[in-house]
């Protein structure tokens, strides 16, 4: 307890440094929150045309789909606030970045998360939540305890998945020494798999994205058992399978960068 | 008491031999050429609590690769290292508790803040009460003179200024060792000074172990009782530098300039030049003093001047370096 107390302490003090060192350049702030609005509205145009072409898609119609893509959204921006350092860990291996960390009696992991709090990730959340907003409306979303949670569970198992995948992706750097490529392609796929109905894939993509590399649960499947869509196999929500999910995965993603870290204290940078 | 004991210290690097051109990066995809080198090789000394000692070499000798086993950032092939006791390799975080740590080449300061926010920031991670920092954080003041840009942001410290603001950081948890690579590296000659000047302070208030990796041969003539020499991942001196300079180059150089040419001899020094009235003479040290040397030489012929040659540190340490290759 004494040990969680000391931690949340030191994170508080990070997260108000990272965002004081962000504010001293205000001006990126601003081109971001232009960026990434333009960007959402592009991408949610694309699919209100596809959408009215053809009615539906992989069987959800319109108002599903704006509320899908806002809860992918999201959580988007979430993980871009929290993890939008595990882009950089091949960086971190080439210059020794880590060095630093290992000086500081702390685990390095938790240093490495929350040096860098993404002031300007908020700015995907802006869109995120117009977005998102307009869809709960579409689909009509009533506002009650049991709505309430399913999301914030969806959000939070949603933005651990991402974080763990970019977690696992970066700590492949510690043996391969770049990991760019890698991590564009993840992000690419969590952006086709999260923003639209796994339905319309083939069967064996939908097989590995809800069991090998479980992407389907950031948004689809808690999305589809709140819409009602889901016949229930298991009596439990879909929302808190994803956020067990979530958990389950960032658990394994930090056992992962262990065995990373034990590799680059033997051989050093 | 010994604060630092390193045990038969070993560390191999795998190093790959790569082919050339084309055909040599397709072939080294599939059979590699794998050679291993020890860039510290059975390593054994130790370290008395409040010494300061330096810890030099050639590039590549060794040095930093020694610092960051001792430190903990990285796990030594073999052999044992006990900093107060307990190994860095298996409590860590215990370990560097006690440690503070400057490399001259890397700042551990917010780049973007002021540099009051780092000494907060380090104050919650190391869990300094209120009293105690306020006390450290005089003492450092007394000593660094950082108040007068303690709410600059380390951007817009000179080099000599961050140094002492990483110097400050390094020092705040009142650690019992305190590592430094190469902290002159890069700075004048005033900045210089100071850092020196506040290491021999900090060792002596806080009575701080202090182990200094540099290539600058005036911090060790200025700070350091102790000196360790590595060349190709071996211990190659380790001792005084006065017992390094009597053993390597125990000769000292005489001129003596007459009101008149002359030439005299004497048994125990060597004239190796005699020019118009200049004669210089070579001699051991540990033969003849210089005011004897300089005493009989005047009982002969008046003395109008006279010079005492020592050999260079720089020469001295290059010969050790060769010496040991």
């Amino acid at each position: 307890m004494k040990k969680i107390k000391y931690y949340i302490s030191v994170a508080a003090v990070l997260t108000r440094l990272s965002i004081q060192s962000r504010l001293e350049y205000p001006f990126m702030l601003i081109g971001h929150v232009l960026a990434n609005c333009v960007q959402w509205v592009v991408g949610f145009a694309t699919i209100k045309f596809v959408v009215d072409s053809f009615g539906s898609l992989g069987g959800w119609g319109y108002e599903s789909l704006a509320f899908l893509y806002g809860m992918s959204v999201l959580s988007h921006g979430m993980a871009v606030v929290l993890f939008i350092q595990t882009w950089y860990m091949a960086y971190c291996v080439v210059e020794g970045e880590y060095d630093m960390f290992l000086l500081s009696p702390m685990g390095v992991l938790f240093q490495f998360l929350f040096e860098d709090f993404n002031l300007i990730g908020i700015t995907d959340m802006i869109p995120g939540l117009m977005v998102f907003f307009y869809g709960c409306a579409k689909v009509h979303m009533a506002v009650n305890f049991t709505n309430v949670f399913m999301i914030l569970f969806t959000l939070i198992g949603g933005t651990l998945i991402r974080g763990a995948v970019w977690i696992f992706c970066g700590t492949l750097s510690f043996w391969t020494k770049n990991t760019a490529n890698f991590t564009d392609m993840v992000g690419a796929l969590f952006e086709r798999v999260s923003m639209y109905p796994l339905t319309i894939y083939p069967k064996w993509a939908q097989v590995l994205f809800t069991f090998l590399l479980p992407l389907a649960w950031i948004t689809f499947y808690p999305v589809k058992g709140m819409l009602g869509m889901e016949e229930s196999v298991i009596p439990i929500p879909m929302a808190v399978i994803s956020l067990g999910v979530g958990i389950l995965m960032f658990a394994l993603s930090c056992a992962f960068f262990r065995i990373g870290m034990y590799r680059y204290e033997s051989a050093g940078s | 008491m010994n604060i630092i004991k390193v045990s038969h210290l070993v560390k191999e690097y795998k190093k790959i031999k790569k082919e050339k051109g084309l055909r040599g990066a397709v072939k080294n995809l599939f059979v590699q050429d794998a050679e291993y080198v020890r860039a510290v090789d059975d390593i054994s000394f130790e370290i008395e609590k409040g010494d300061i000692v330096a810890y030099i070499g050639p590039n590549g000798a060794g040095k930093s690769t020694t610092v960051k086993m001792l430190s903990g950032i990285m796990q030594p092939t073999s052999g044992e290292i006990l900093i107060n006791g307990i190994s860095p390799q298996k409590d860590r975080k215990r370990v560097v508790r006690n440690l503070g740590v400057v490399f001259g080449q890397r700042s551990q300061l917010n780049w973007n803040l002021r540099l009051g926010e780092t000494f907060d920031l380090l104050k919650r991670i190391y869990q300094i009460d209120d009293i105690l920092y306020e006390k450290n954080i005089k003492m450092l003041d007394e000593i660094f003179q950082i108040s007068e840009f303690i709410d600059t942001p380390v951007r817009q410290l000179s080099l000599g200024q961050r140094m002492r603001g990483d110097l400050v950081a390094a020092m705040l948890h009142s650690p019992e060792i305190l590592f430094l690579d190469e902290p002159t590296i890069g700075l004048d000659v005033e900045a210089k000074y100071s850092v020196r000047k506040f290491i021999k302070e900090i060792n002596e208030r806080s009575k701080t172990t202090i182990i200094l990796t540099t290539h600058d041969l005036g911090d060790v003539q200025e700070l350091c009782k102790r000196l360790i020499i590595i060349n190709n991942g071996k211990i190659i001196e380790d001792g005084s530098l006065d017992n390094l300079i009597d053993r390597i180059a125990p000769y000292r150089h005489l001129v003596i300039d007459f009101y008149h040419p002359a030439t005299i001899l004497h048994p125990k020094a060597e004239l190796i030049s005699v020019d118009e009235a200049r004669a210089v003479y070579k001699f051991r040290k540990d033969e003849i003093t210089a005011a004897q040397l300089i005493e009989d030489i005047s009982h002969t012929a008046p003395i109008k001047e006279i010079g005492l040659q020592e050999t260079k540190i720089d020469d001295i340490i290059r010969m050790a370096y060769h010496q040991g290759s």
